[in-house]
């Protein structure tokens, strides 16, 4: 056996080898287990983010404490505060408002129809987001509210601009994940508010992150069109805005190549609502809307 | 013992730079990937078991905080980790250039087999980002060549600080 001062290197080099390929086999094993099952490994992968989701939400606070010291304590002591707290309250105001618009249109479009179901507003709950996803090939991001909170799998989350996403896995007790509607994984059912042509919003690498799809190559399709949520998706309620369209190409088959620009700075998310008391349309009543 | 503290300490702080600090300062996911400098840094200075165990829980704590499939970072960084960790044993690699070969070689690797992990999971893949890659691989390559420059030169530069102040004061006070 050949040895030198530190052991035998061959019984090193085989320990580390055999090692290696049960890594590789568990890892291999984890990965198949997810694939051929979406329950597959959630509660390894549950109990690791809400650990580390609360060292998160620590180093956030530590961040953002370190961050707006200046401004919350030197230039503009106490004006900070007050700026949040009616950020917040404009949040809020921008939804209802988005909510209103919504309804008008609809009664517009229903008027006719006698039997239209009253909605409220849906009732919803701020939740500040703490980091971003540590690759980049994800579009997702962790807020500061899980479990304890009432938050649940499929919960839509939006901004006062519109959609920001879902509540994808399964939340820990203070922290959980959004997929933000621009991942390339996310969609969401959509029409065009001007021509009530439906369709499926998805995500997209590229210079426009979202893409409509199924729209029609007959339906009347304009850049600048704004884009908003059907809701037969049943996660997002119907009438929040996604995005404008930015380009619009005639396609090879049966469907139009619809690019849209987000409404929502998914750089810059601070403060996002959680629709707790989702009311999203159902098929048989959103059915009924008569599409021009 | 000390060097898995010291491995785990760097890769939550690796972990939370990536994910919170460059997100609540700059806005946007930082272009870099801290956790494999970590894992490449420690199968360096540490050895191919070092960077093996290292790249498992940093890449099974990546995956948990990501949106994607459990095990897949976990998986390439595995890889990474020892391969670096068996280059550093096989070659020299104090100088910059060999060390910055390395963490540029280590990202390909990782990268390459991240993407085609996803391609034979899901039906479409993430796509062919080499640009993205590129960047990220020279980042990578600029961030460990410093990182690593100051771990082991940083101890040494602060007993000689400290000494020529202790030596500075003594011919004050005479």
């Amino acid at each position: 056996m050949l040895t030198n001062d530190r052991g035998p290197v061959l019984e090193f080099q085989k320990r580390t080898g055999y090692l290696l390929v049960a890594a590789l086999l568990g890892h291999l094993l984890l990965i198949s287990a997810q694939v051929s099952s979406p329950q597959g490994a959630s509660v390894l992968e549950t109990s690791i983010f809400g650990t580390l989701s609360r060292v998160q939400a620590l180093t956030a606070s530590v961040t953002q404490g370190l961050s707006g010291a200046w401004g919350n304590y030197v230039a503009l002591k106490g004006h900070r505060a007050r700026a949040e707290a009616l950020q917040l309250q404009l949040d809020l105001l921008g939804v209802q408002l988005q909510h209103a618009n919504a309804q008008a249109r609809r009664a517009e479009q229903l008027e006719q129809l006698l039997q239209l179901r009253q909605t409220e507003l849906p009732a919803t709950m701020a939740a500040r987001v703490i980091a971003a996803d540590p690759a980049a090939a994800f579009r997702t991001v962790t807020i500061d509210k899980g479990a304890a909170d009432g938050v649940r799998r499929d919960m839509a989350v939006l901004s006062p601009l519109g959609v920001v996403g879902r509540v994808i896995d399964e939340p820990a007790s203070h922290a959980a994940k959004v997929q933000l509607i621009v991942d390339r994984t996310a969609g969401a059912g959509a029409f065009i508010d001007r021509t009530g042509a439906g369709g499926v919003v998805v995500g997209f690498e590229g210079a426009t992150p979202l893409r409509m799809e199924y729209v029609s190559n007959l339906a009347d399709v304009s850049v600048g069109d704004l884009v908003m949520t059907s809701g037969l998706d049943g996660i997002y309620p119907r009438g929040y805005v996604i995005g404008r369209i930015e380009q619009v190409e005639r396609g090879s088959g049966l469907y139009r190549l619809i690019a849209i620009r987000p409404r929502v700075d998914f750089s810059s998310l601070d403060t996002v609502l959680l629709v707790t008391g989702a009311q999203p349309a159902r098929a048989s009543s959103a059915a009924a809307v008569p599409v021009p | 013992m000390t060097r898995l503290l010291l491995a785990g300490v760097a890769i939550l702080g690796a972990l939370m730079l990536q994910t919170v600090v460059g997100y609540q300062l700059f806005g946007r996911v930082i272009a870099m990937d801290l956790v494999l400098v970590v894992v490449v840094g420690t199968a360096m200075f540490f050895g191919p078991t070092a960077g093996m165990v290292s790249g498992t829980v940093a890449g099974l704590c990546q995956d948990a905080l990501s949106g994607g499939v459990l095990g897949v970072a976990g998986l390439a960084k595995t890889l990474a980790g020892f391969v670096a960790g068996v280059v550093a044993t096989q070659f020299i690699v104090s100088g910059v250039i060999p060390r910055g070969v390395v963490f540029f070689a280590m990202t390909w690797l990782h990268g390459v087999c991240f993407l085609g992990l996803y391609a034979m999971i899901e039906r479409h893949g993430i796509g062919r980002p080499w640009r993205q890659l590129l960047v990220q691989s020279l980042l990578n390559a600029a961030v460990g060549i410093v990182a690593t420059h100051m771990i082991e030169r940083g101890p040494e530069w602060w007993r000689r600080r400290q000494y020529t102040r202790r030596t500075e004061g003594r011919r004050l006070a005479r």
